[in-house]
């Protein structure tokens, strides 16, 4: 029997301490994983535990806390039963669905690019690059998707500002006119 | 004097043209650019092809034409007033993306919703997937030149839309589900409109079928073009037709069942060709088990409250306003502030028209969810583009964008 708490265990068997909490709120299992082993744990559920579908990457702004950012992974793994043609999954060997949470430091945006396990992460880790400024080392084309590409800073972004002109007031002024000298005019 | 000779024709003039100058040969691909503004491009896509003569080196999807930052806009709105959003992000199937947002809520909220609700989503559901194949078959027809397909397949969709307007009131984008339920219950015509349409859609997709299926030159377009393999589809993230035209059966509704589907009877068709003709195929297919689907939704139908019980998710009924002080309190709290989900995070996937449909809502406990990201079918499946059209005739292209049915606005969000 299959179950996405024991791909959770095997992960801790595997990483011991790149992984660095393991639970299932919700009822969705979710592994917060160390950065630097996060190729690895995705290549790991690949090749050894089934995990054959990339569903989703994007990322997540804690703004204020550190480390700031959440790069989230979705993975699924279809038995072998769907892969042949039948759509109702036995009991057994169910689909499994696992999330992968890397922290990733507010200095230092770089995490690993999956797209060498899984060719679809290209357009989501673009996006990702695109909105939230999480930069994906080796991944082969990281440009923007969907912003203008001289578009500045990343929308995504909780610090990002909602209206183009900062409003400046008395408390604030000197700071807003230092960025833009332009705005006093 | 020379007298002047009429009779001999004067001679052609001495001096000769410079010859043009000599191009080079140059050896490599032309740069098509093919849209934004195409007929086939569903919208505003910018395909940037590389062609060796006819055929596609290279095929690069340039999008982004229509992003509005729904994302962003989610983060400043309650999670009711993001009830608006989800829809408008895929104008082909707003309930699908509607369901998948409120399964996300209601999940983040552990809320009850009653089975009357469920089984009218369920309904709602199927017939948006119905809908959303009727434009399908209509501008895939269209893009290769079968023009009549599409003036039938209207006919069909304008009475599901018609339906969507009788329980929304708005055709597109009726924000009829709501977390906890739906926004009112059923009119009493209801029931009728949905049995008429589906009384109607056999007889009416063995008409389209009779357009297209067994034509010849519907078939020299599709058959065998736009291939891609299982193994390509699969890490390539693609769904719902795409995939299953490959072989894998991948349908959320029976491997990860929501809103009770695991309690209708239904087949997921499958194909193994992998090419245009077998997407065509498969949804044909899945427009007839939908309509087994809604008929089996219909008859089980039960009575009962359509939306929960729970004042801090749903609004009291209007009766009550007039006679309890504690339901003036919920309403005006629900209106001014809206529902505080506990802190955590979910993500809800649904089996949209074009794939799995999946939402990740991540809330802090504050009325406003902190973010909300939508993994959208069309978004990933434009990934397969290159692939399907690589070593191929530049004409393809067109079959593979119409066969890959993206729609842009859920592509760009």
């Amino acid at each position: 029997m299959k179950s996405e708490q024991a791909d959770l265990d095997a992960l801790i068997g595997r990483f011991a301490d790149k992984i660095l909490a393991a639970a299932s709120p919700l009822g969705e299992p979710t592994a917060l994983v160390a950065r630097e082993a996060y190729r690895d744990v995705v290549r790991f559920l690949r090749d050894e535990r089934g995990y054959n579908l990339l569903r989703d990457v994007t990322a997540v702004d804690y703004h204020t806390v550190e480390p700031r950012y959440h790069v989230v992974a979705h993975l699924a793994a279809l038995p072998a039963s769907m892969l042949a043609g039948n759509a109702t999954p036995s009991p057994d060997d169910p689909l499994r669905a696992l999330r992968i949470k890397v922290p990733v430091p507010a200095d230092d945006t770089v995490v690993d690019s999956l797209v060498p396990l899984f060719p679809t992460a290209n357009f989501h880790e673009r996006e990702t690059w695109d909105l939230m400024g999480i930069e994906f080392a080796g991944h082969p084309d990281l440009r923007r998707i969907l912003m203008p590409e001289d578009y500045e800073g990343f929308p995504l972004r909780k610090d990002h500002p909602l209206v183009y002109e900062e409003i400046a007031f008395s408390f604030n002024q000197e700071e807003i006119y230092a960025k833009k000298p332009f705005a006093r005019k | 004097m020379t007298p002047i000779d009429l009779l001999t024709p004067p001679a052609p003039p001495t001096t000769t043209r410079p010859a043009p100058p000599s191009r080079p040969v140059v050896d490599e691909p032309m740069v098509l650019n093919i849209g934004p503004h195409h007929p086939s491009t569903h919208g505003v896509l910018r395909v940037v092809v590389r062609l060796d003569g006819e055929l596609v080196v290279s095929a690069d999807p340039d999008v982004g034409f229509l992003h509005t930052g729904i994302e962003k806009t989610f983060e400043a709105k309650t999670y009711v007033k993001g009830m608006t959003l989800a829809p408008r992000m895929g104008y082909l199937s707003p309930i699908h993306n509607s369901l998948a947002y409120v399964l996300a809520v209601e999940k983040l909220l552990g809320v009850d919703v009653p089975e009357r609700a469920t089984v009218i989503r369920v309904i709602l559901a199927e017939l948006d997937r119905i809908a959303s194949h009727l434009v399908f078959v209509g501008i895939h027809g269209l893009d290769l030149g079968a023009s009549s397909a599409v003036m039938y397949t209207f006919r069909e969709r304008e009475a599901i839309l018609d339906i969507m307007e009788l329980v929304g009131g708005a055709r597109m984008f009726p924000i009829y589900i709501r977390p906890g339920g739906l926004s009112s219950d059923l009119p009493p015509e209801f029931e009728a409109a949905v049995t008429d349409i589906l009384d109607r859609l056999p007889a009416a997709i063995d008409g389209y079928e009779r357009l297209l299926t067994n034509n010849v030159f519907w078939k020299d377009r599709t058959v065998g073009v736009a291939v891609i393999s299982a193994e390509e589809a699969l890490a390539l993230g693609t769904g719902a037709h795409i995939l299953r035209a490959t072989g894998v059966a991948y349908d959320l509704r029976k491997c990860a069942p929501y809103c009770g589907y695991e309690d209708y009877e239904f087949d997921v068709p499958v194909r193994t060709e992998g090419d245009a003709y077998a997407r065509y195929l498969l949804r044909i297919a899945e427009m007839r088990e939908s309509v087994k689907i809604a008929r089996q939704a219909l008859s089980r139908l039960p009575s009962g409250p359509y939306v929960t019980a729970d004042r801090k998710v749903a609004p009291p009924p209007k009766h009550e306003l007039a006679t309890s002080m504690e339901a003036v309190i919920h309403h005006f709290k629900l209106w001014t502030e809206g529902f505080r989900p506990p802190a955590g995070e979910a993500y809800a996937a649904v089996e949209a028209p074009r794939g799995e449909m999946g939402m990740y809502v991540v809330s802090d406990g504050t009325a406003k969810p902190w973010r909300v990201h939508m993994r959208s079918p069309s978004f990933v499946n434009l990934q397969a583009l290159e692939t399907m059209v690589l070593g191929r005739q530049v004409a393809d292209l067109v079959t593979a964008v119409a066969s890959l049915d993206p729609v842009m606005g859920e592509v760009d969000r």
